[in-house]
């Protein structure tokens, strides 16, 4: 127990030693520029398709099961108002971290705990690179950029999805679905979902980051440091969305 | 000049290195030989800073690099170069991009860089290989690749950690010819840490044999018939250069 709590410890305290060195190296941002744009497609460009597949299920069947729940309580005029809220506030963030955590965060685990095992981090370090903010920095940036434009991308094909599915099997005109959203939309439920990805993209690249940066003992800790990466950074996906949800919806 | 004065060094239970001095003077090249597992390469690695000590010191031209902050510590370390037994080359990165990235780093011009990553992949001997990545290239490449990658920034120091392991004895000598061509660079001081005494006694001017966590014995090459220790005249004896 004791062996794990320490471990438990010196893992925050390398991680937030991690962060404080890269909010250091914000001052060199400008050296950066290739790494964070290589970033920023990895975690971005690569992860639009996946993305977009799988946010217009959410959408669709954020439909089906709207449609079912309010059906003997309201009109399902409101049905386009309710997923759009839903999707906005909650699911389109949620879904979108918690697939980019298991793909990004993956990736960048296994790519960081491999260049960790190969001596490639010592080489940046011996040649006077600084391996933070050439390997962290422009992986938290990325996370942080293109996280919110997932995000948006996510909102929209999931709401297309649901009003095709609306107008396909529930009878409900798109004009109809479409003036429901805009007669109940509040800015705070699209800003405030975006609030929530900034976190998420942040949280889901310095977790994955901080786990492969510190990988050892071979490829078995590669493998261990790639498990871990997805799971912390899904867990604290949920507990951020719980935190911020009371903070900006409460 | 690089003086190693009483490091000292423990990985849990083991203490791997139990006071280490060593003075190094510039323009020597010295060669640290000792069995695997001896921490010749923790106390390489202690010599760049990447690694720190539990106790004692390492003077860089009179500066102790073990209480240097980070900032400092990569001004020191442009003195510096490193050559890692596995090469360590950036796999994402192209051979071209490898060697250029320390120049880079340091706002050389483009043309400059061409230049010189032209320049030490010829000393090398593998023109023409800039746009291939890593996985396309051999063990022995690889090293060769590390070697100009080590050699572009024209640094004061060469460390060399197991350079001619896992090759065979052709690609072996002909790094050890490179490691020996570069070291007699003008102003070039090179630590060169091996079990391969045949390349230790070619490439260094002086090799020392590092046993039980101490320098046991340092001896200039040319007379390593005249060992005192017993432990230096076993490791000659087994590689067949005592009888």
């Amino acid at each position: 127990m004791l062996k794990y709590l320490y471990l438990a410890a010196r893992g925050t305290g390398q991680a937030f030693i991690l962060l404080w060195d890269s909010i250091l190296s914000l001052r060199e941002l400008r050296k950066i520029k290739r790494p964070l744009i290589e970033q920023l497609e990895f975690f971005g460009t690569r992860s639009l398709f996946l993305v977009a597949l799988a946010s217009s299920f959410v959408g669709m069947v954020s439909s089906v099961q709207t449609a079912y729940q309010i059906k003997d309580y309201a009109p399902l005029d409101l049905l386009g108002m309710g997923v759009a809220k839903v999707v906005m506030m909650e699911l389109g963030p949620v879904i979108t971290a918690l697939i980019v955590a298991g793909r990004v965060g993956a990736g960048m685990a296994a790519e960081l705990g491999t260049m960790r095992i190969t001596e490639q981090i010592d080489a940046l370090e011996t040649l006077g690179i600084d391996s933070i903010r050439h390997l962290i920095l422009p992986r938290l940036l990325a996370g942080i950029i293109m996280m919110p434009l997932l995000v948006v991308l996510a909102d929209f094909v999931s709401i297309m999805s649901s009003a095709i599915v609306s107008a396909l099997y529930l009878d409900i005109p798109f004009s109809t679905f479409f003036s429901g959203i805009r007669m109940y939309f509040y800015p705070i439920d699209l800003f405030g979902g975006l609030l929530k990805s900034v976190a998420f993209g942040f949280l889901i690249a310095f977790v994955s980051s901080s786990f492969g940066y510190y990988a050892k003992e071979g490829a078995k800790g590669v493998g261990i440091a790639t498990t871990q990466a997805v799971m912390y950074s899904s867990l604290f996906v949920l507990m951020a969305d719980y935190i911020l949800g009371v903070i900006l919806y409460g | 000049m690089i003086e190693v004065i009483n490091l000292k060094k423990r990985f849990g239970e083991k203490e791997v290195l139990k006071g280490v001095n060593l003075t190094i003077e510039d323009g020597e090249d010295i060669a640290i030989l000792g069995k695997s597992g001896e921490g010749k390469s923790v106390f390489l690695k202690h010599i760049i800073g990447l690694l720190k000590p539990d106790e004692g010191s390492v003077l860089v031209d009179g500066i102790d690099i073990t209480k240097l902050s980070k900032r400092e510590l990569y001004q020191i370390r442009r003195s510096f170069s490193y050559v890692f037994q596995g090469a360590a080359l950036f796999d994402s990165l192209t051979v071209f991009e490898n060697i250029a990235l320390p120049l880079r780093e340091r706002a050389f011009s483009e043309r400059e860089i061409k230049d010189r990553v032209k320049e030490a992949l010829s000393l090398v001997d593998l023109d023409g290989i800039e746009e291939l990545y890593p996985a396309a290239l051999s063990g022995g490449m690889k090293k060769r690749v590390g070697l100009a990658r080590a050699i572009v920034s024209k640094p004061r120091y060469l460390l060399y950690d197991e350079p001619t392991t896992g090759l065979d004895v052709i690609t072996a000598w002909r790094i050890n010819k490179l490691i020996k061509k570069i070291n007699k660079m003008e102003g070039t001081t090179g630590i060169l840490v091996t079990h391969d005494i045949r390349g230790a006694l070619y490439t260094s001017d002086k090799i020392a044999l590092l046993s039980d966590g101490v320098i046991a014995e340092i001896i200039e090459s040319s007379r390593y018939k005249e060992a005192k220790t017993e432990k230096l005249r076993e490791f000659l004896e087994a590689s067949g250069f005592l009888d």
